[in-house]
């Protein structure tokens, strides 16, 4: 599946899903800080991708993808603050973020708000990779 | 001493019922797990769907109700001195929907009071006719729950390109549908029991945002800017509020309601909640340590008709209890609990009667 299809079927999922005018909806416009997107809309947009792509993500994958398999109990502090070792995995995932800003700053409850509509982008392709194998 | 029985109940529900393969063509689909959750296979609504045209309304619904729950008590209109009415979708806002349905009766004098409290509005009614009834002001009280949030959905998808609609907006029209139901009480001042034991209610949302919000049509703006909003009135449902907060309200309405009523759980028969064998509404009691002895002794006993009367406001718990008692599943001697809660601003109420009437033949 081409990178193409995917950005459009996300755009169109997220514009119905919530909706948003098709200006608002860039690549870098988080989904839940700058579109407003609430739990609800989140599985909106991804049974959208599920009819319009045939890639089925449920919710709850969607913060194991950033996480990335690592542990609560590495991925932050007693304080619920993100470690390094979590600011390395979000990194990956969602590349735009300054971990050096980030560091010692960021709450797990916070990371979904940095999550983009390019970052969407990119678990679309992952699913879509791992799907192909 | 007097006792307060219940000698008589009716349901209403408008024309055919609506199965939800139907609502998937007016809004589009749900992802499997979403629509089995919600736990609704079908629905009545007073509109037409396919225009929007209202086929009958409110203070109908709740006339018909009230008829049926007459007869099946053997009392005639002129019978009744007290009527409260519950509802959160009257044909009006003023006149009330009480003293409409008060008319249709043709009862040109009758004490009468209407109440806001969506769900729990028929329970906190049975509660203050039993007051009124023990005391000996009067004697035979009608209590009328009905609710009509059809014609509130028609325009989230007349016209509209059903996979347009958003997610948040169709699980309404999934869920809600419209009927009435009444229950008629009656003093009995030598009945040694039975009848309205006691019951309980309180709202616990003063620190909590509302879980569902009906805006548009009242006061709270300018009229001129009411009228630039896309929908008159748009209803909104916080699914995710009102999923993790309504188990909470529930198991606290049935603890409440049996201290309060002075009767011990296992000796409760039946127990009454219209959202209570729902599958988001177990899963949460669950993940929440919310399934307390007391709810697991109520085990086998919770009932509703949800899934084949959809989630009716203010008619689910007269409109259920009368589908209950008609088919049988409530007998004379039972212990029934009675649970209403309201998830727009948190309120609950419960009442526990000992059931005397035997079933209307037929």
């Amino acid at each position: 599946m081409d990178r193409n299809t995917i950005i459009e079927a996300v755009n169109e999922a997220v514009i119905d899903a919530l909706g948003a005018e098709t200006d608002e909806v860039v690549p870098e416009a988080t989904l839940l800080d700058d579109l407003g997107a609430e739990s609800i809309d989140l599985l909106d947009i991804l049974f959208r991708l599920e009819r319009s792509l045939g890639i089925k993500i449920q919710a709850a994958e969607l913060a194991a993808y950033v996480q990335g398999g690592i542990p609560d109990e590495e991925f932050g502090d007693e304080n619920e603050i993100v470690s390094a070792v979590g600011l390395a995995q979000l990194k990956k995932v969602m590349p735009q973020i300054d971990t050096d800003a980030l560091t010692g700053k960021l709450q797990a409850t916070q990371v979904m708000g940095l999550f983009t509509v390019d970052n969407l982008v990119g678990l679309v392709e992952h699913r879509a990779a791992l799907a192909a194998v | 001493m007097t006792a307060v029985h219940i000698i008589g109940t009716g349901g209403y529900q408008p024309g055919d019922p609506i199965s939800t393969e139907e609502i998937a063509r007016l809004v589009g689909p749900l992802p499997d797990e979403v629509r089995e959750g919600l736990s609704i296979e079908r629905r009545f609504w007073m509109i037409d769907p396919a225009t929007g045209e209202h086929r009958e309304n409110n203070s109908d619904m709740a006339y018909k109700a009230a008829v049926r729950a007459l007869d099946s008590a053997g009392l005639e209109a002129g019978d009744i001195d007290l009527i409260i009415l519950a509802t959160g979708t009257p044909d009006y806002p003023l006149p009330p929907l009480v003293n409409m349905v008060q008319e249709r009766l043709g009862l040109v004098r009758c004490a009468t009071l209407e109440i806001r409290s969506g769900g729990a509005g028929v329970v906190q009614g049975l509660d203050v006719a039993r007051m009124y009834l023990e005391s000996g002001v009067y004697k035979t009280a009608l209590v009328i729950g009905s609710e009509a949030i059809s014609p509130v959905l028609a325009p989230i998808f007349l016209g509209k390109d059903p996979y347009k609609i958003r997610m948040r907006d169709r699980m309404p029209v999934y869920m809600f549908g419209d009927g009435a139901g009444a229950i008629v009480l009656r003093a009995d001042e030598k009945a040694e029991s039975g009848g309205l034991l006691g019951a309980a209610m309180e709202a616990i949302g003063g620190d909590r945002k509302a879980g569902i919000h009906s805006v548009g049509g009242g006061t709270h703006a300018p009229i001129h800017e009411q009228l630039k909003a896309k929908r008159l009135v748009d209803l909104k449902v916080d699914v995710v509020g009102a999923g993790d907060f309504t188990p909470v309200m529930v198991t606290e309405a049935i603890s409440s309601t049996l201290r309060h009523s002075k009767v011990d759980v296992d000796s409760v028969d039946l127990c009454l909640v219209p959202e209570g064998n729902v599958g988001w509404m177990l899963d949460a009691l669950q993940e929440l340590g919310l399934d307390t002895a007391e709810w697991k002794a109520l085990d086998g006993k919770v009932f509703d008709s949800l899934s084949t009367m959809g989630a009716v406001g203010c008619a689910a718990v007269p409109l259920f209890l009368d589908d209950a008692w008609r088919r049988g599943r409530i007998k004379p001697g039972d212990r029934v609990m009675l649970v209403g809660v309201e998830s727009t601003k948190w309120i609950y109420a419960g009442a526990v009667v000992d059931w005397t009437a035997a079933a209307p033949a037929g």
